[in-house]
């Protein structure tokens, strides 16, 4: 049978805000457990929530930016569940009236097709605290920092048919968040995290099967493998005459495997209500404009940009606008270097490889825009080849300097002077008088393959240091002759 | 203040005289930042109106609060109060709050269910009661819990719980804040026609320190004349106005949002031509 695949996600996308959704203490990452946790997020008795204004610019950001509707009056609701990582004993969250209605977002497949995803809804809400299950000794630690922090939770339709179009959709928020500025979207440290609801069912079905959800992956590639995964096994269970269980999955991507984490049977009551410590938000016009009007360049007008602007192709366009902080180092590049597209090369494709290998983000990289664009220069101006720009680069990304200190150091430089060139082309033609009279002997459309054989000889002779364009150009009028 | 229904709790504060009131109050009162659903309002001192004269006031006199289940010397003692004020120029209205009887079952959902809530970080995990040698995480909770929580509470915590659960919400959780919003309007139309409202306290004079206790259902109908103000956001107060059986009974007097001092400056003036709040009751030096 010929199977369908129907995914729907659910996405946390942490806020950039300073302080938390309810209270004054500091959202930044990786500080000592339980120093940014106050007597709010430690839900002392008598505490009350007071709710971040920033956080409703955010989430009122990103409904423009999906083109939702904004909802004119929120409510936040309790959802109650017991956890040590959840100290009041309840989420705040918002439920019946989410401050994002619905909306769209159009993803690009490898196909060069265009899908839009519905989004259901986007609602704000707290984050819980983190349980730390090892290094305790049979006992859980719990780290209190990251409750209170504030999330949007983004819920799409299940529109989407494939691993493929589920990580290009992730992808496409993620540049979109980075982008409004809203999220830094550091995946790693659980900046952005994936709920991915998965079912099958035979094509030409219109009933949806029964979903599994898949919780917290917060890599593209283990969503992607996950996905597959999870797939490949509903496959097989209704293939061999089983029943999909709904039940929430967790998936390792050390091990490659994915277990199931409780049923639907175990799964709670959360009796939602409303919270009466939090009035009803009501958002007029005139702020919704206001936050209109302080909107970004968004990732769709970037890459019409850098098209029209900086005469990209729109493949590379395309990529270097789909995440904010790349976009940011990108432009830097360009503009000192004035070489928009020697700067897209380099960043879409060293830069990219380095960073890939080395697991790194664009904000972690070892060479500076401005690093990268003295390189470019050296590039442009002929002082160096694209041979030796790679021996350069891979030094400056060892941190051994700036472009010029490598090159000098190093003794890089090119051989352009022609008398110098002159003379090593000609002691190549008088040492090799066969090639030489092959090549003057072959059809005009042979000859630049064969030309390949003197540069090589030309390139060795100089150390690799000869200026290939000029060279070129020595080789073609003396070989000509 | 330790939340226990967020919605209806509320400072209070118990003195001897309307005047101590007066002059507490205008220390408590001001507007706190760190409470979202505190009003910034200007706040009067209480203590300036109290010798006003209360000569044209018009008070509200609700028929649902003297029907059936009223106590006769209860209802004695209140309308002798009631002529008091009549003496210093008061008028006196019949007024109904026609949805005065739901107070009690409304009160009994929506409080049950925010305290469900509200005491769940009473978990044994970061401060208070903890249980000994928990076994595990669910034996923790439970036994903190069940060992910490009085009979009373852990009734409304239940009650809570199944007010609030899948398809339920609707028949009791929902249902209750409809009633709720009802029973405000009924007084906002009643304070188109009155300045101030009174009546009873409760439907008895005092009873006997845990003599209710098998029976709460009885102990919760003691509050049927003040849940509607609590549940309609109101502010309330409660003077002697005499004894019976020795025992006291309370004036009821409800403002409208905002009028604290004029409930202090009627309840003073009472004072000042009365006695009641110097009376002890029995067994009371």
């Amino acid at each position: 049978m010929e199977w369908e695949t129907v995914i729907g996600l659910e996405v946390h996308v942490q806020l950039a805000t300073r302080s938390k959704m309810f209270s004054g203490a500091s959202t930044a990452f990786g500080a000592e457990p339980n120093t940014q946790a106050c007597a709010i997020d430690l839900a002392m008795p008598g505490t009350l929530p007071s709710a971040n204004a920033d956080a409703f610019r955010m989430a009122t950001m990103f409904g423009l930016a999906i083109n939702a509707e904004i909802n004119r009056r929120s409510i936040f609701e309790r959802k109650n569940y017991f956890y040590p990582d959840l100290p009041k004993g309840y989420q705040t969250t918002q439920l019946a009236r989410p401050i994002v209605g619905a909306g769209h977002l159009d993803i690009t497949l490898g196909s060069g097709d265009t899908k839009r995803v519905r989004i259901h809804h986007a609602h704000l809400e707290e984050d819980a605290g983190k349980s730390l299950h090892e290094d305790f000794h049979g006992m859980s630690g719990i780290d209190l920092n990251r409750a209170g922090t504030p999330l949007i939770e983004v819920v799409t339709e299940p529109d989407m048919r494939s691993a493929e179009e589920a990580v290009a959709f992730a992808k496409k928020l993620h540049g979109l968040v980075t982008s409004l500025g809203i999220c830094d979207g550091e995946m790693s440290q659980g900046s952005m995290r994936f709920d991915v609801n998965i079912s099958i069912r035979p094509r030409g079905q219109e009933k949806l099967g029964t979903r599994t959800e898949t919780k917290n992956l917060n890599s593209f590639k283990f969503m992607e493998e996950a996905i597959e995964l999870e797939i490949e096994r509903q496959i097989q269970v209704l293939e061999s005459g089983g029943k999909i269980m709904q039940e929430t999955r967790l998936y390792n991507g050390d091990t490659k495997k994915a277990r199931s984490m409780r049923s639907k049977e175990d799964s709670n009551d959360y009796r939602y209500f409303p919270c009466p410590d939090l009035l009803p938000v009501v958002l007029d016009e005139a702020y919704i404009e206001d936050v209109r009007r302080q909107m970004p360049e968004l990732p769709e007008a970037k890459r019409a940009r850098y098209m029209s602007e900086l005469g990209l192709p729109e493949y590379d366009a395309s990529i270097l606008s789909g995440d904010a902080t790349t976009a940011a180092y990108f432009e830097e590049v360009a503009r000192i270097s004035s070489q928009p597209k020697l700067a897209a090369n380099w960043v879409m494709g060293d830069i990219a490889a380095q960073l890939n290998r080395q697991e790194l983000s664009i904000r972690q990289c070892p060479i500076n825009a401005s690093a990268l664009a003295g390189l470019i220069k050296r590039l442009d101006d002929g002082t160096i080849s694209s041979k030796m720009a790679k021996t350069v680069f891979e030094a400056m990304w060892n941190g051994e300097g700036d472009a010029d200190t490598v090159i000098e150091t190093k003794g890089l430089k090119q051989v352009s002077d022609s008398g110098a060139l002159e003379k090593i082309v000609d002691d190549i033609i008088a040492n090799n008088p066969q090639q030489v009279a092959n090549y003057r002997g072959a059809a005009e459309d042979k000859r630049p393959k064969m030309l390949g054989f003197f540069v090589g000889q030309a390139m060795k002779a100089s150390q690799g240091q000869a200026n290939p364009q000029q060279l070129n150009k020595i080789l073609l009028e003396k070989l000509g002759g | 203040m330790i939340a226990f229904a967020s919605s209806l709790d509320q400072a209070g504060l118990m003195t001897r005289t309307a005047e101590d009131a007066a002059l507490l109050l205008n220390s408590m009162a001001s507007f706190d930042s760190k409470d979202s659903t505190c009003l910034d309002e200007p706040v009067p001192d209480y203590t300036a109106t109290l010798n006003n004269s209360i000569s044209g006031l018009k008070i509200g006199i609700p028929e649902e609060y003297f029907g059936e289940g009223l106590n006769a010397g209860t209802a004695r003692a209140v309308e002798d109060a009631i002529k008091t004020f009549e003496k210093l120029g008061a008028t006196v209205h019949s007024i109904s709050l026609p949805h005065s009887h739901i107070a009690v079952p409304a009160y009994y959902v929506i409080a049950p269910a925010e305290c469900s809530a509200n005491l769940s970080r009473f978990d044994g995990v970061r401060y208070g009661y903890r249980c000994e040698n928990p076994q595990n995480l669910e034996d923790l909770y439970k036994r903190s819990r069940s060992e910490g929580f009085g009979e009373e509470v852990k009734r409304r915590i239940m009650v809570g719980c199944y007010a609030l659960s899948a398809g339920f919400y609707d028949a009791y959780y929902a249902k209750a804040q409809k009633a709720r919003r009802l029973i405000q309007l009924d007084f906002v139309d009643a304070f188109k026609q009155v300045d101030l409202i009174m009546g009873p306290t409760s439907p008895s004079p005092a009873f006997e320190f845990g003599s209710k206790g098998k029976d709460p259902v009885a102990m919760y109908l003691e509050d049927i004349y003040t849940i509607a103000t609590n549940l309609a956001g109101l502010p309330g107060m409660s003077i002697p106005c005499g004894l019976v059986d020795k025992k006291p009974v309370g004036l009821q007097i409800i403002g409208n949002y905002f009028a604290e001092a004029h409930m202090l400056n009627v309840a003073h003036q009472f004072q000042q031509n009365t006695q009641f709040h110097d009376l002890a009751p029995a067994g009371i030096q």
